[in-house]
């Protein structure tokens, strides 16, 4: 991990997905640390000033490489009171404190691992998005295969679509599967109805023992897929979650 | 904080900092012109104005006291300077040194790390603490020998040094000459060793293009008064590797597991959340420690003066190499008697000082030469250790010697340095190279 750093940024583009979703393109003001796909970063809406103590902040993916040092994406659905005045309140031009680097929810074969299963659940995306970037810049893979799986409530709500369609087109060993509680198939890979199911996943892996699963989602999908790969014999340092307190 | 009490802390900071501003242009005023003989030509020493005082009181005013925003802007800024991913402040280079050698003992590192026994080729010719974490940590120093004029090894020297229990090269860019850093790359590659630079003499040179410290797995800075920037007591271990610079940021801040800043808390989210070893779930992240560390950091007073030096630091890379080459020039019609200093071809040495070797034949020796520069109020140092293992404390050492260590001898008795630092002005080199002429006349 690089050395964290505090830095101020610009909210470039503010993308409103639904009243509960955003994505803010931020343009740091200063040249940033190298960020590694699955990262984070805190962000603050408070003022801050460095020479004092860190304000009250929440913790969000970086969804893209930040492959300029520069540019950083992060899609932030309402959770409270916090996340509401970021969602309710910055507006295009804004400016905003982040601290980051952080995090070792890395999809490599740094885990021991060959293949890699990606589980996203809504926003549980974003880190997901920073690797998809990578690969669909790079036109490899940092492991030999990997399959998302990636499920929201509606299609609409399946913001990285395009870029994991790109990389499903493009980079060699690369899959994805898309769930929907309400939306049929329209366009790019099929959508399936329903919910992401962890005991259907895990049923369709052919080397299981050489597979590492990467859940981020919402909490409870989290603990609920984390305790079914357990109880069928998968080892705890193959289930790798994006989880904070 | 209400704003009309931000825009009155402003105001106030301001104007004590315009104060500071006035102060410095005073004391500024009393400096007198160079009167030779009678002022002291130092080999070197702080350069600075205004800008590093001010920045000083700032950070004070802050009151900040450890590692805050001067420190991340210094971190950053130099990163930025050598075009390397890493830099991590310490108290000094000898800590530098230490937390770049002890972090490749880490576990993290699996087999990857060096263990006691282990052997680490260096240098008996220089500094002790390039050599003192080797031995710290249980390793077994290989010393081979330097070329007199460069004062660095011959890369077939170091290849012949290479054995099966070989793991690291960790040896000091000395006096700002960089060893062929290339060809060194390419044999630690070939033979799987770490390479550490020590850096510390050396900032801002080059070799084959590419900044010194951005060649090795580690290198490492110092920022004492008599090196290329300061900050007073200060250094910085500098890596392009993520997992080194984790590990290295273990040791510095008492070998804990977490990577908070100071005053931070939970920046990885999952501070209550974890399992490390036998302790209970969820130990508290801040107090588990994967290393058996110490506590090297600087406070942002020493960053703020940092900042202060890094915005000057091109500027003094210059005015080194200016004066390195008016010495080298007014002393080439003494190379009968003095082996003069030098670089590889493929370097760009921002030198630290002009060394000079009395060549065994010269009418004049060492002693009777010093002795004339001295009292000249010229200073003069020795190349530090010379020959190392010569020295009381390491009389029972466990090491090796690959060939002979001739010139590192050779040094100990015949070999000096004199300044060339951004505080020399022209009046001062030419009554160096009056006192040098009248001296070996």
């Amino acid at each position: 991990m690089a050395q964290p750093v505090r830095f101020q940024a610009a909210v470039q583009q503010l993308i409103r997905h639904t009243p509960d979703v955003v994505t803010l393109q931020l343009y740091a003001s200063r040249r940033l640390p190298r960020f590694i796909p699955g990262q984070f970063v805190h962000l603050t809406v408070d003022d801050f000033d460095p020479a004092s103590f860190w304000p009250e902040s929440r913790v969000f993916s970086v969804a893209n490489a930040v492959a300029d040092r520069r540019s950083v994406q992060l899609t932030i659905s309402r959770q409270g009171d916090y996340t509401g005045r970021i969602i309710d309140g910055l507006e295009q031009g804004d400016s905003v404190w982040c601290k980051g680097p952080y995090g070792d929810f890395v999809v490599d074969g740094s885990h021991g691992y060959n293949r890699a299963v990606l589980v996203a659940g809504g926003t549980g995306i974003t880190p997901f998005g920073a690797f998809l970037d990578t690969a669909l810049s790079t036109g490899k893979l940092p492991v030999e295969e990997a399959t998302l799986y990636y499920g929201a409530q509606t299609e609409e709500l399946l913001i990285y679509r395009a870029v994991a369609d790109a990389c499903a087109d493009s980079v060699p060993g690369f899959r994805v599967r898309y769930f929907s509680d309400v939306a049929p198939p329209t366009r790019g890979n099929a959508i399936q109805h329903g919910r992401l199911d962890i005991a259907a996943i895990l049923a369709e892996q052919s080397d299981i023992p050489g597979t590492a699963f990467f859940l981020s989602g919402p909490k409870p999908m989290i603990d609920a897929f984390r305790a079914h790969l357990l109880s069928q014999a998968i080892r705890p340092s193959q289930v790798l979650v994006d989880a904070w307190e | 904080m209400q704003i009309e009490v931000k825009d009155h802390l402003d105001a106030l900071r301001a104007e004590i900092l315009e104060k500071v501003r006035e102060f410095h242009a005073a004391k500024a005023s009393e400096e007198c012109a160079f009167r030779p003989s009678i002022d002291q030509v130092h080999y070197a020493g702080r350069v600075h104005d205004e800008d590093e005082l001010t920045t000083l009181v700032d950070s004070s005013l802050d009151f900040w006291l450890t590692a805050g925003r001067f420190n991340e802007e210094f971190e950053m800024g130099l990163a930025e300077f050598l075009d390397i991913e890493n830099v991590l402040t310490v108290n000094s280079g000898s800590s530098a040194n230490l937390v770049a050698f002890s972090s490749l003992t880490s576990p993290k590192l699996l087999d990857r790390r060096i263990r006691p026994g282990d052997e680490v080729i260096t240098l008996a010719a220089g500094f002790p603490t390039t050599v003192n974490p080797i031995i710290q940590n249980d390793a077994v120093p290989v010393f081979v020998d330097v070329q007199l004029g460069s004062y660095i090894p011959r890369i077939e020297d170091i290849e012949a040094a290479i054995g099966p229990k070989t793991r690291a090269i960790m040896m000091a860019h000395t006096m700002g000459v960089p060893f062929e850093l290339t060809e060194l790359r390419e044999l630690c590659d070939r033979h799987k060793l770490w390479l550490v630079e020590d850096n510390c003499d050396a900032l801002g040179s080059k070799y084959d293009g590419r900044h010194t410290g951005s060649f090795g797995d580690f290198a490492t800075s110092s920022f004492y008064p008599a090196h290329h920037i300061t900050m007073g007591e200060g250094g910085a271990v500098v890596t392009d590797s993520d997992e080194l610079a984790r590990i290295a940021r273990s040791f510095r801040d008492w070998g804990r597991d977490c990577y908070c800043g100071a005053g931070e808390n939970n920046t990885c989210g999952i501070r209550f959340n974890q399992q490390f070893g036998t302790l209970p779930y969820g130990y508290d992240h801040k107090y588990v420690y994967s290393h058996i560390g110490y506590n090297l950091k600087i406070t942002d007073m020493q960053a703020a003066v940092g900042c202060a030096q890094l915005r000057k630091l091109p500027g003094f890379i210059e005015t080194r190499k200016r004066n390195h080459r008016r010495l080298h020039g007014g002393l080439e019609r003494h190379a009968d008697k003095l082996i003069l200093h030098e670089a590889p071809a493929k370097s760009d040495p921002s030198w630290f000082g002009y060394v000079i070797t009395v060549r065994d034949d010269s009418p004049v020796s060492r002693p009777e030469l010093l002795k004339k520069l001295e009292a000249a109020k010229i200073e003069t140092r020795n190349l530090f250790c010379g020959n190392l293992l010569r020295h009381p404390a390491y009389e029972d050492l466990n090491h090796r010697v690959v060939g002979s260590l001739t010139n590192t001898d050779m040094i100990t008795s015949n070999t000096f340095f004199i300044g060339v630092y951004p505080g020399l002005t022209d009046p001062m080199i030419d009554h160096i190279l009056a006192t040098f002429d009248e001296a070996l006349a």
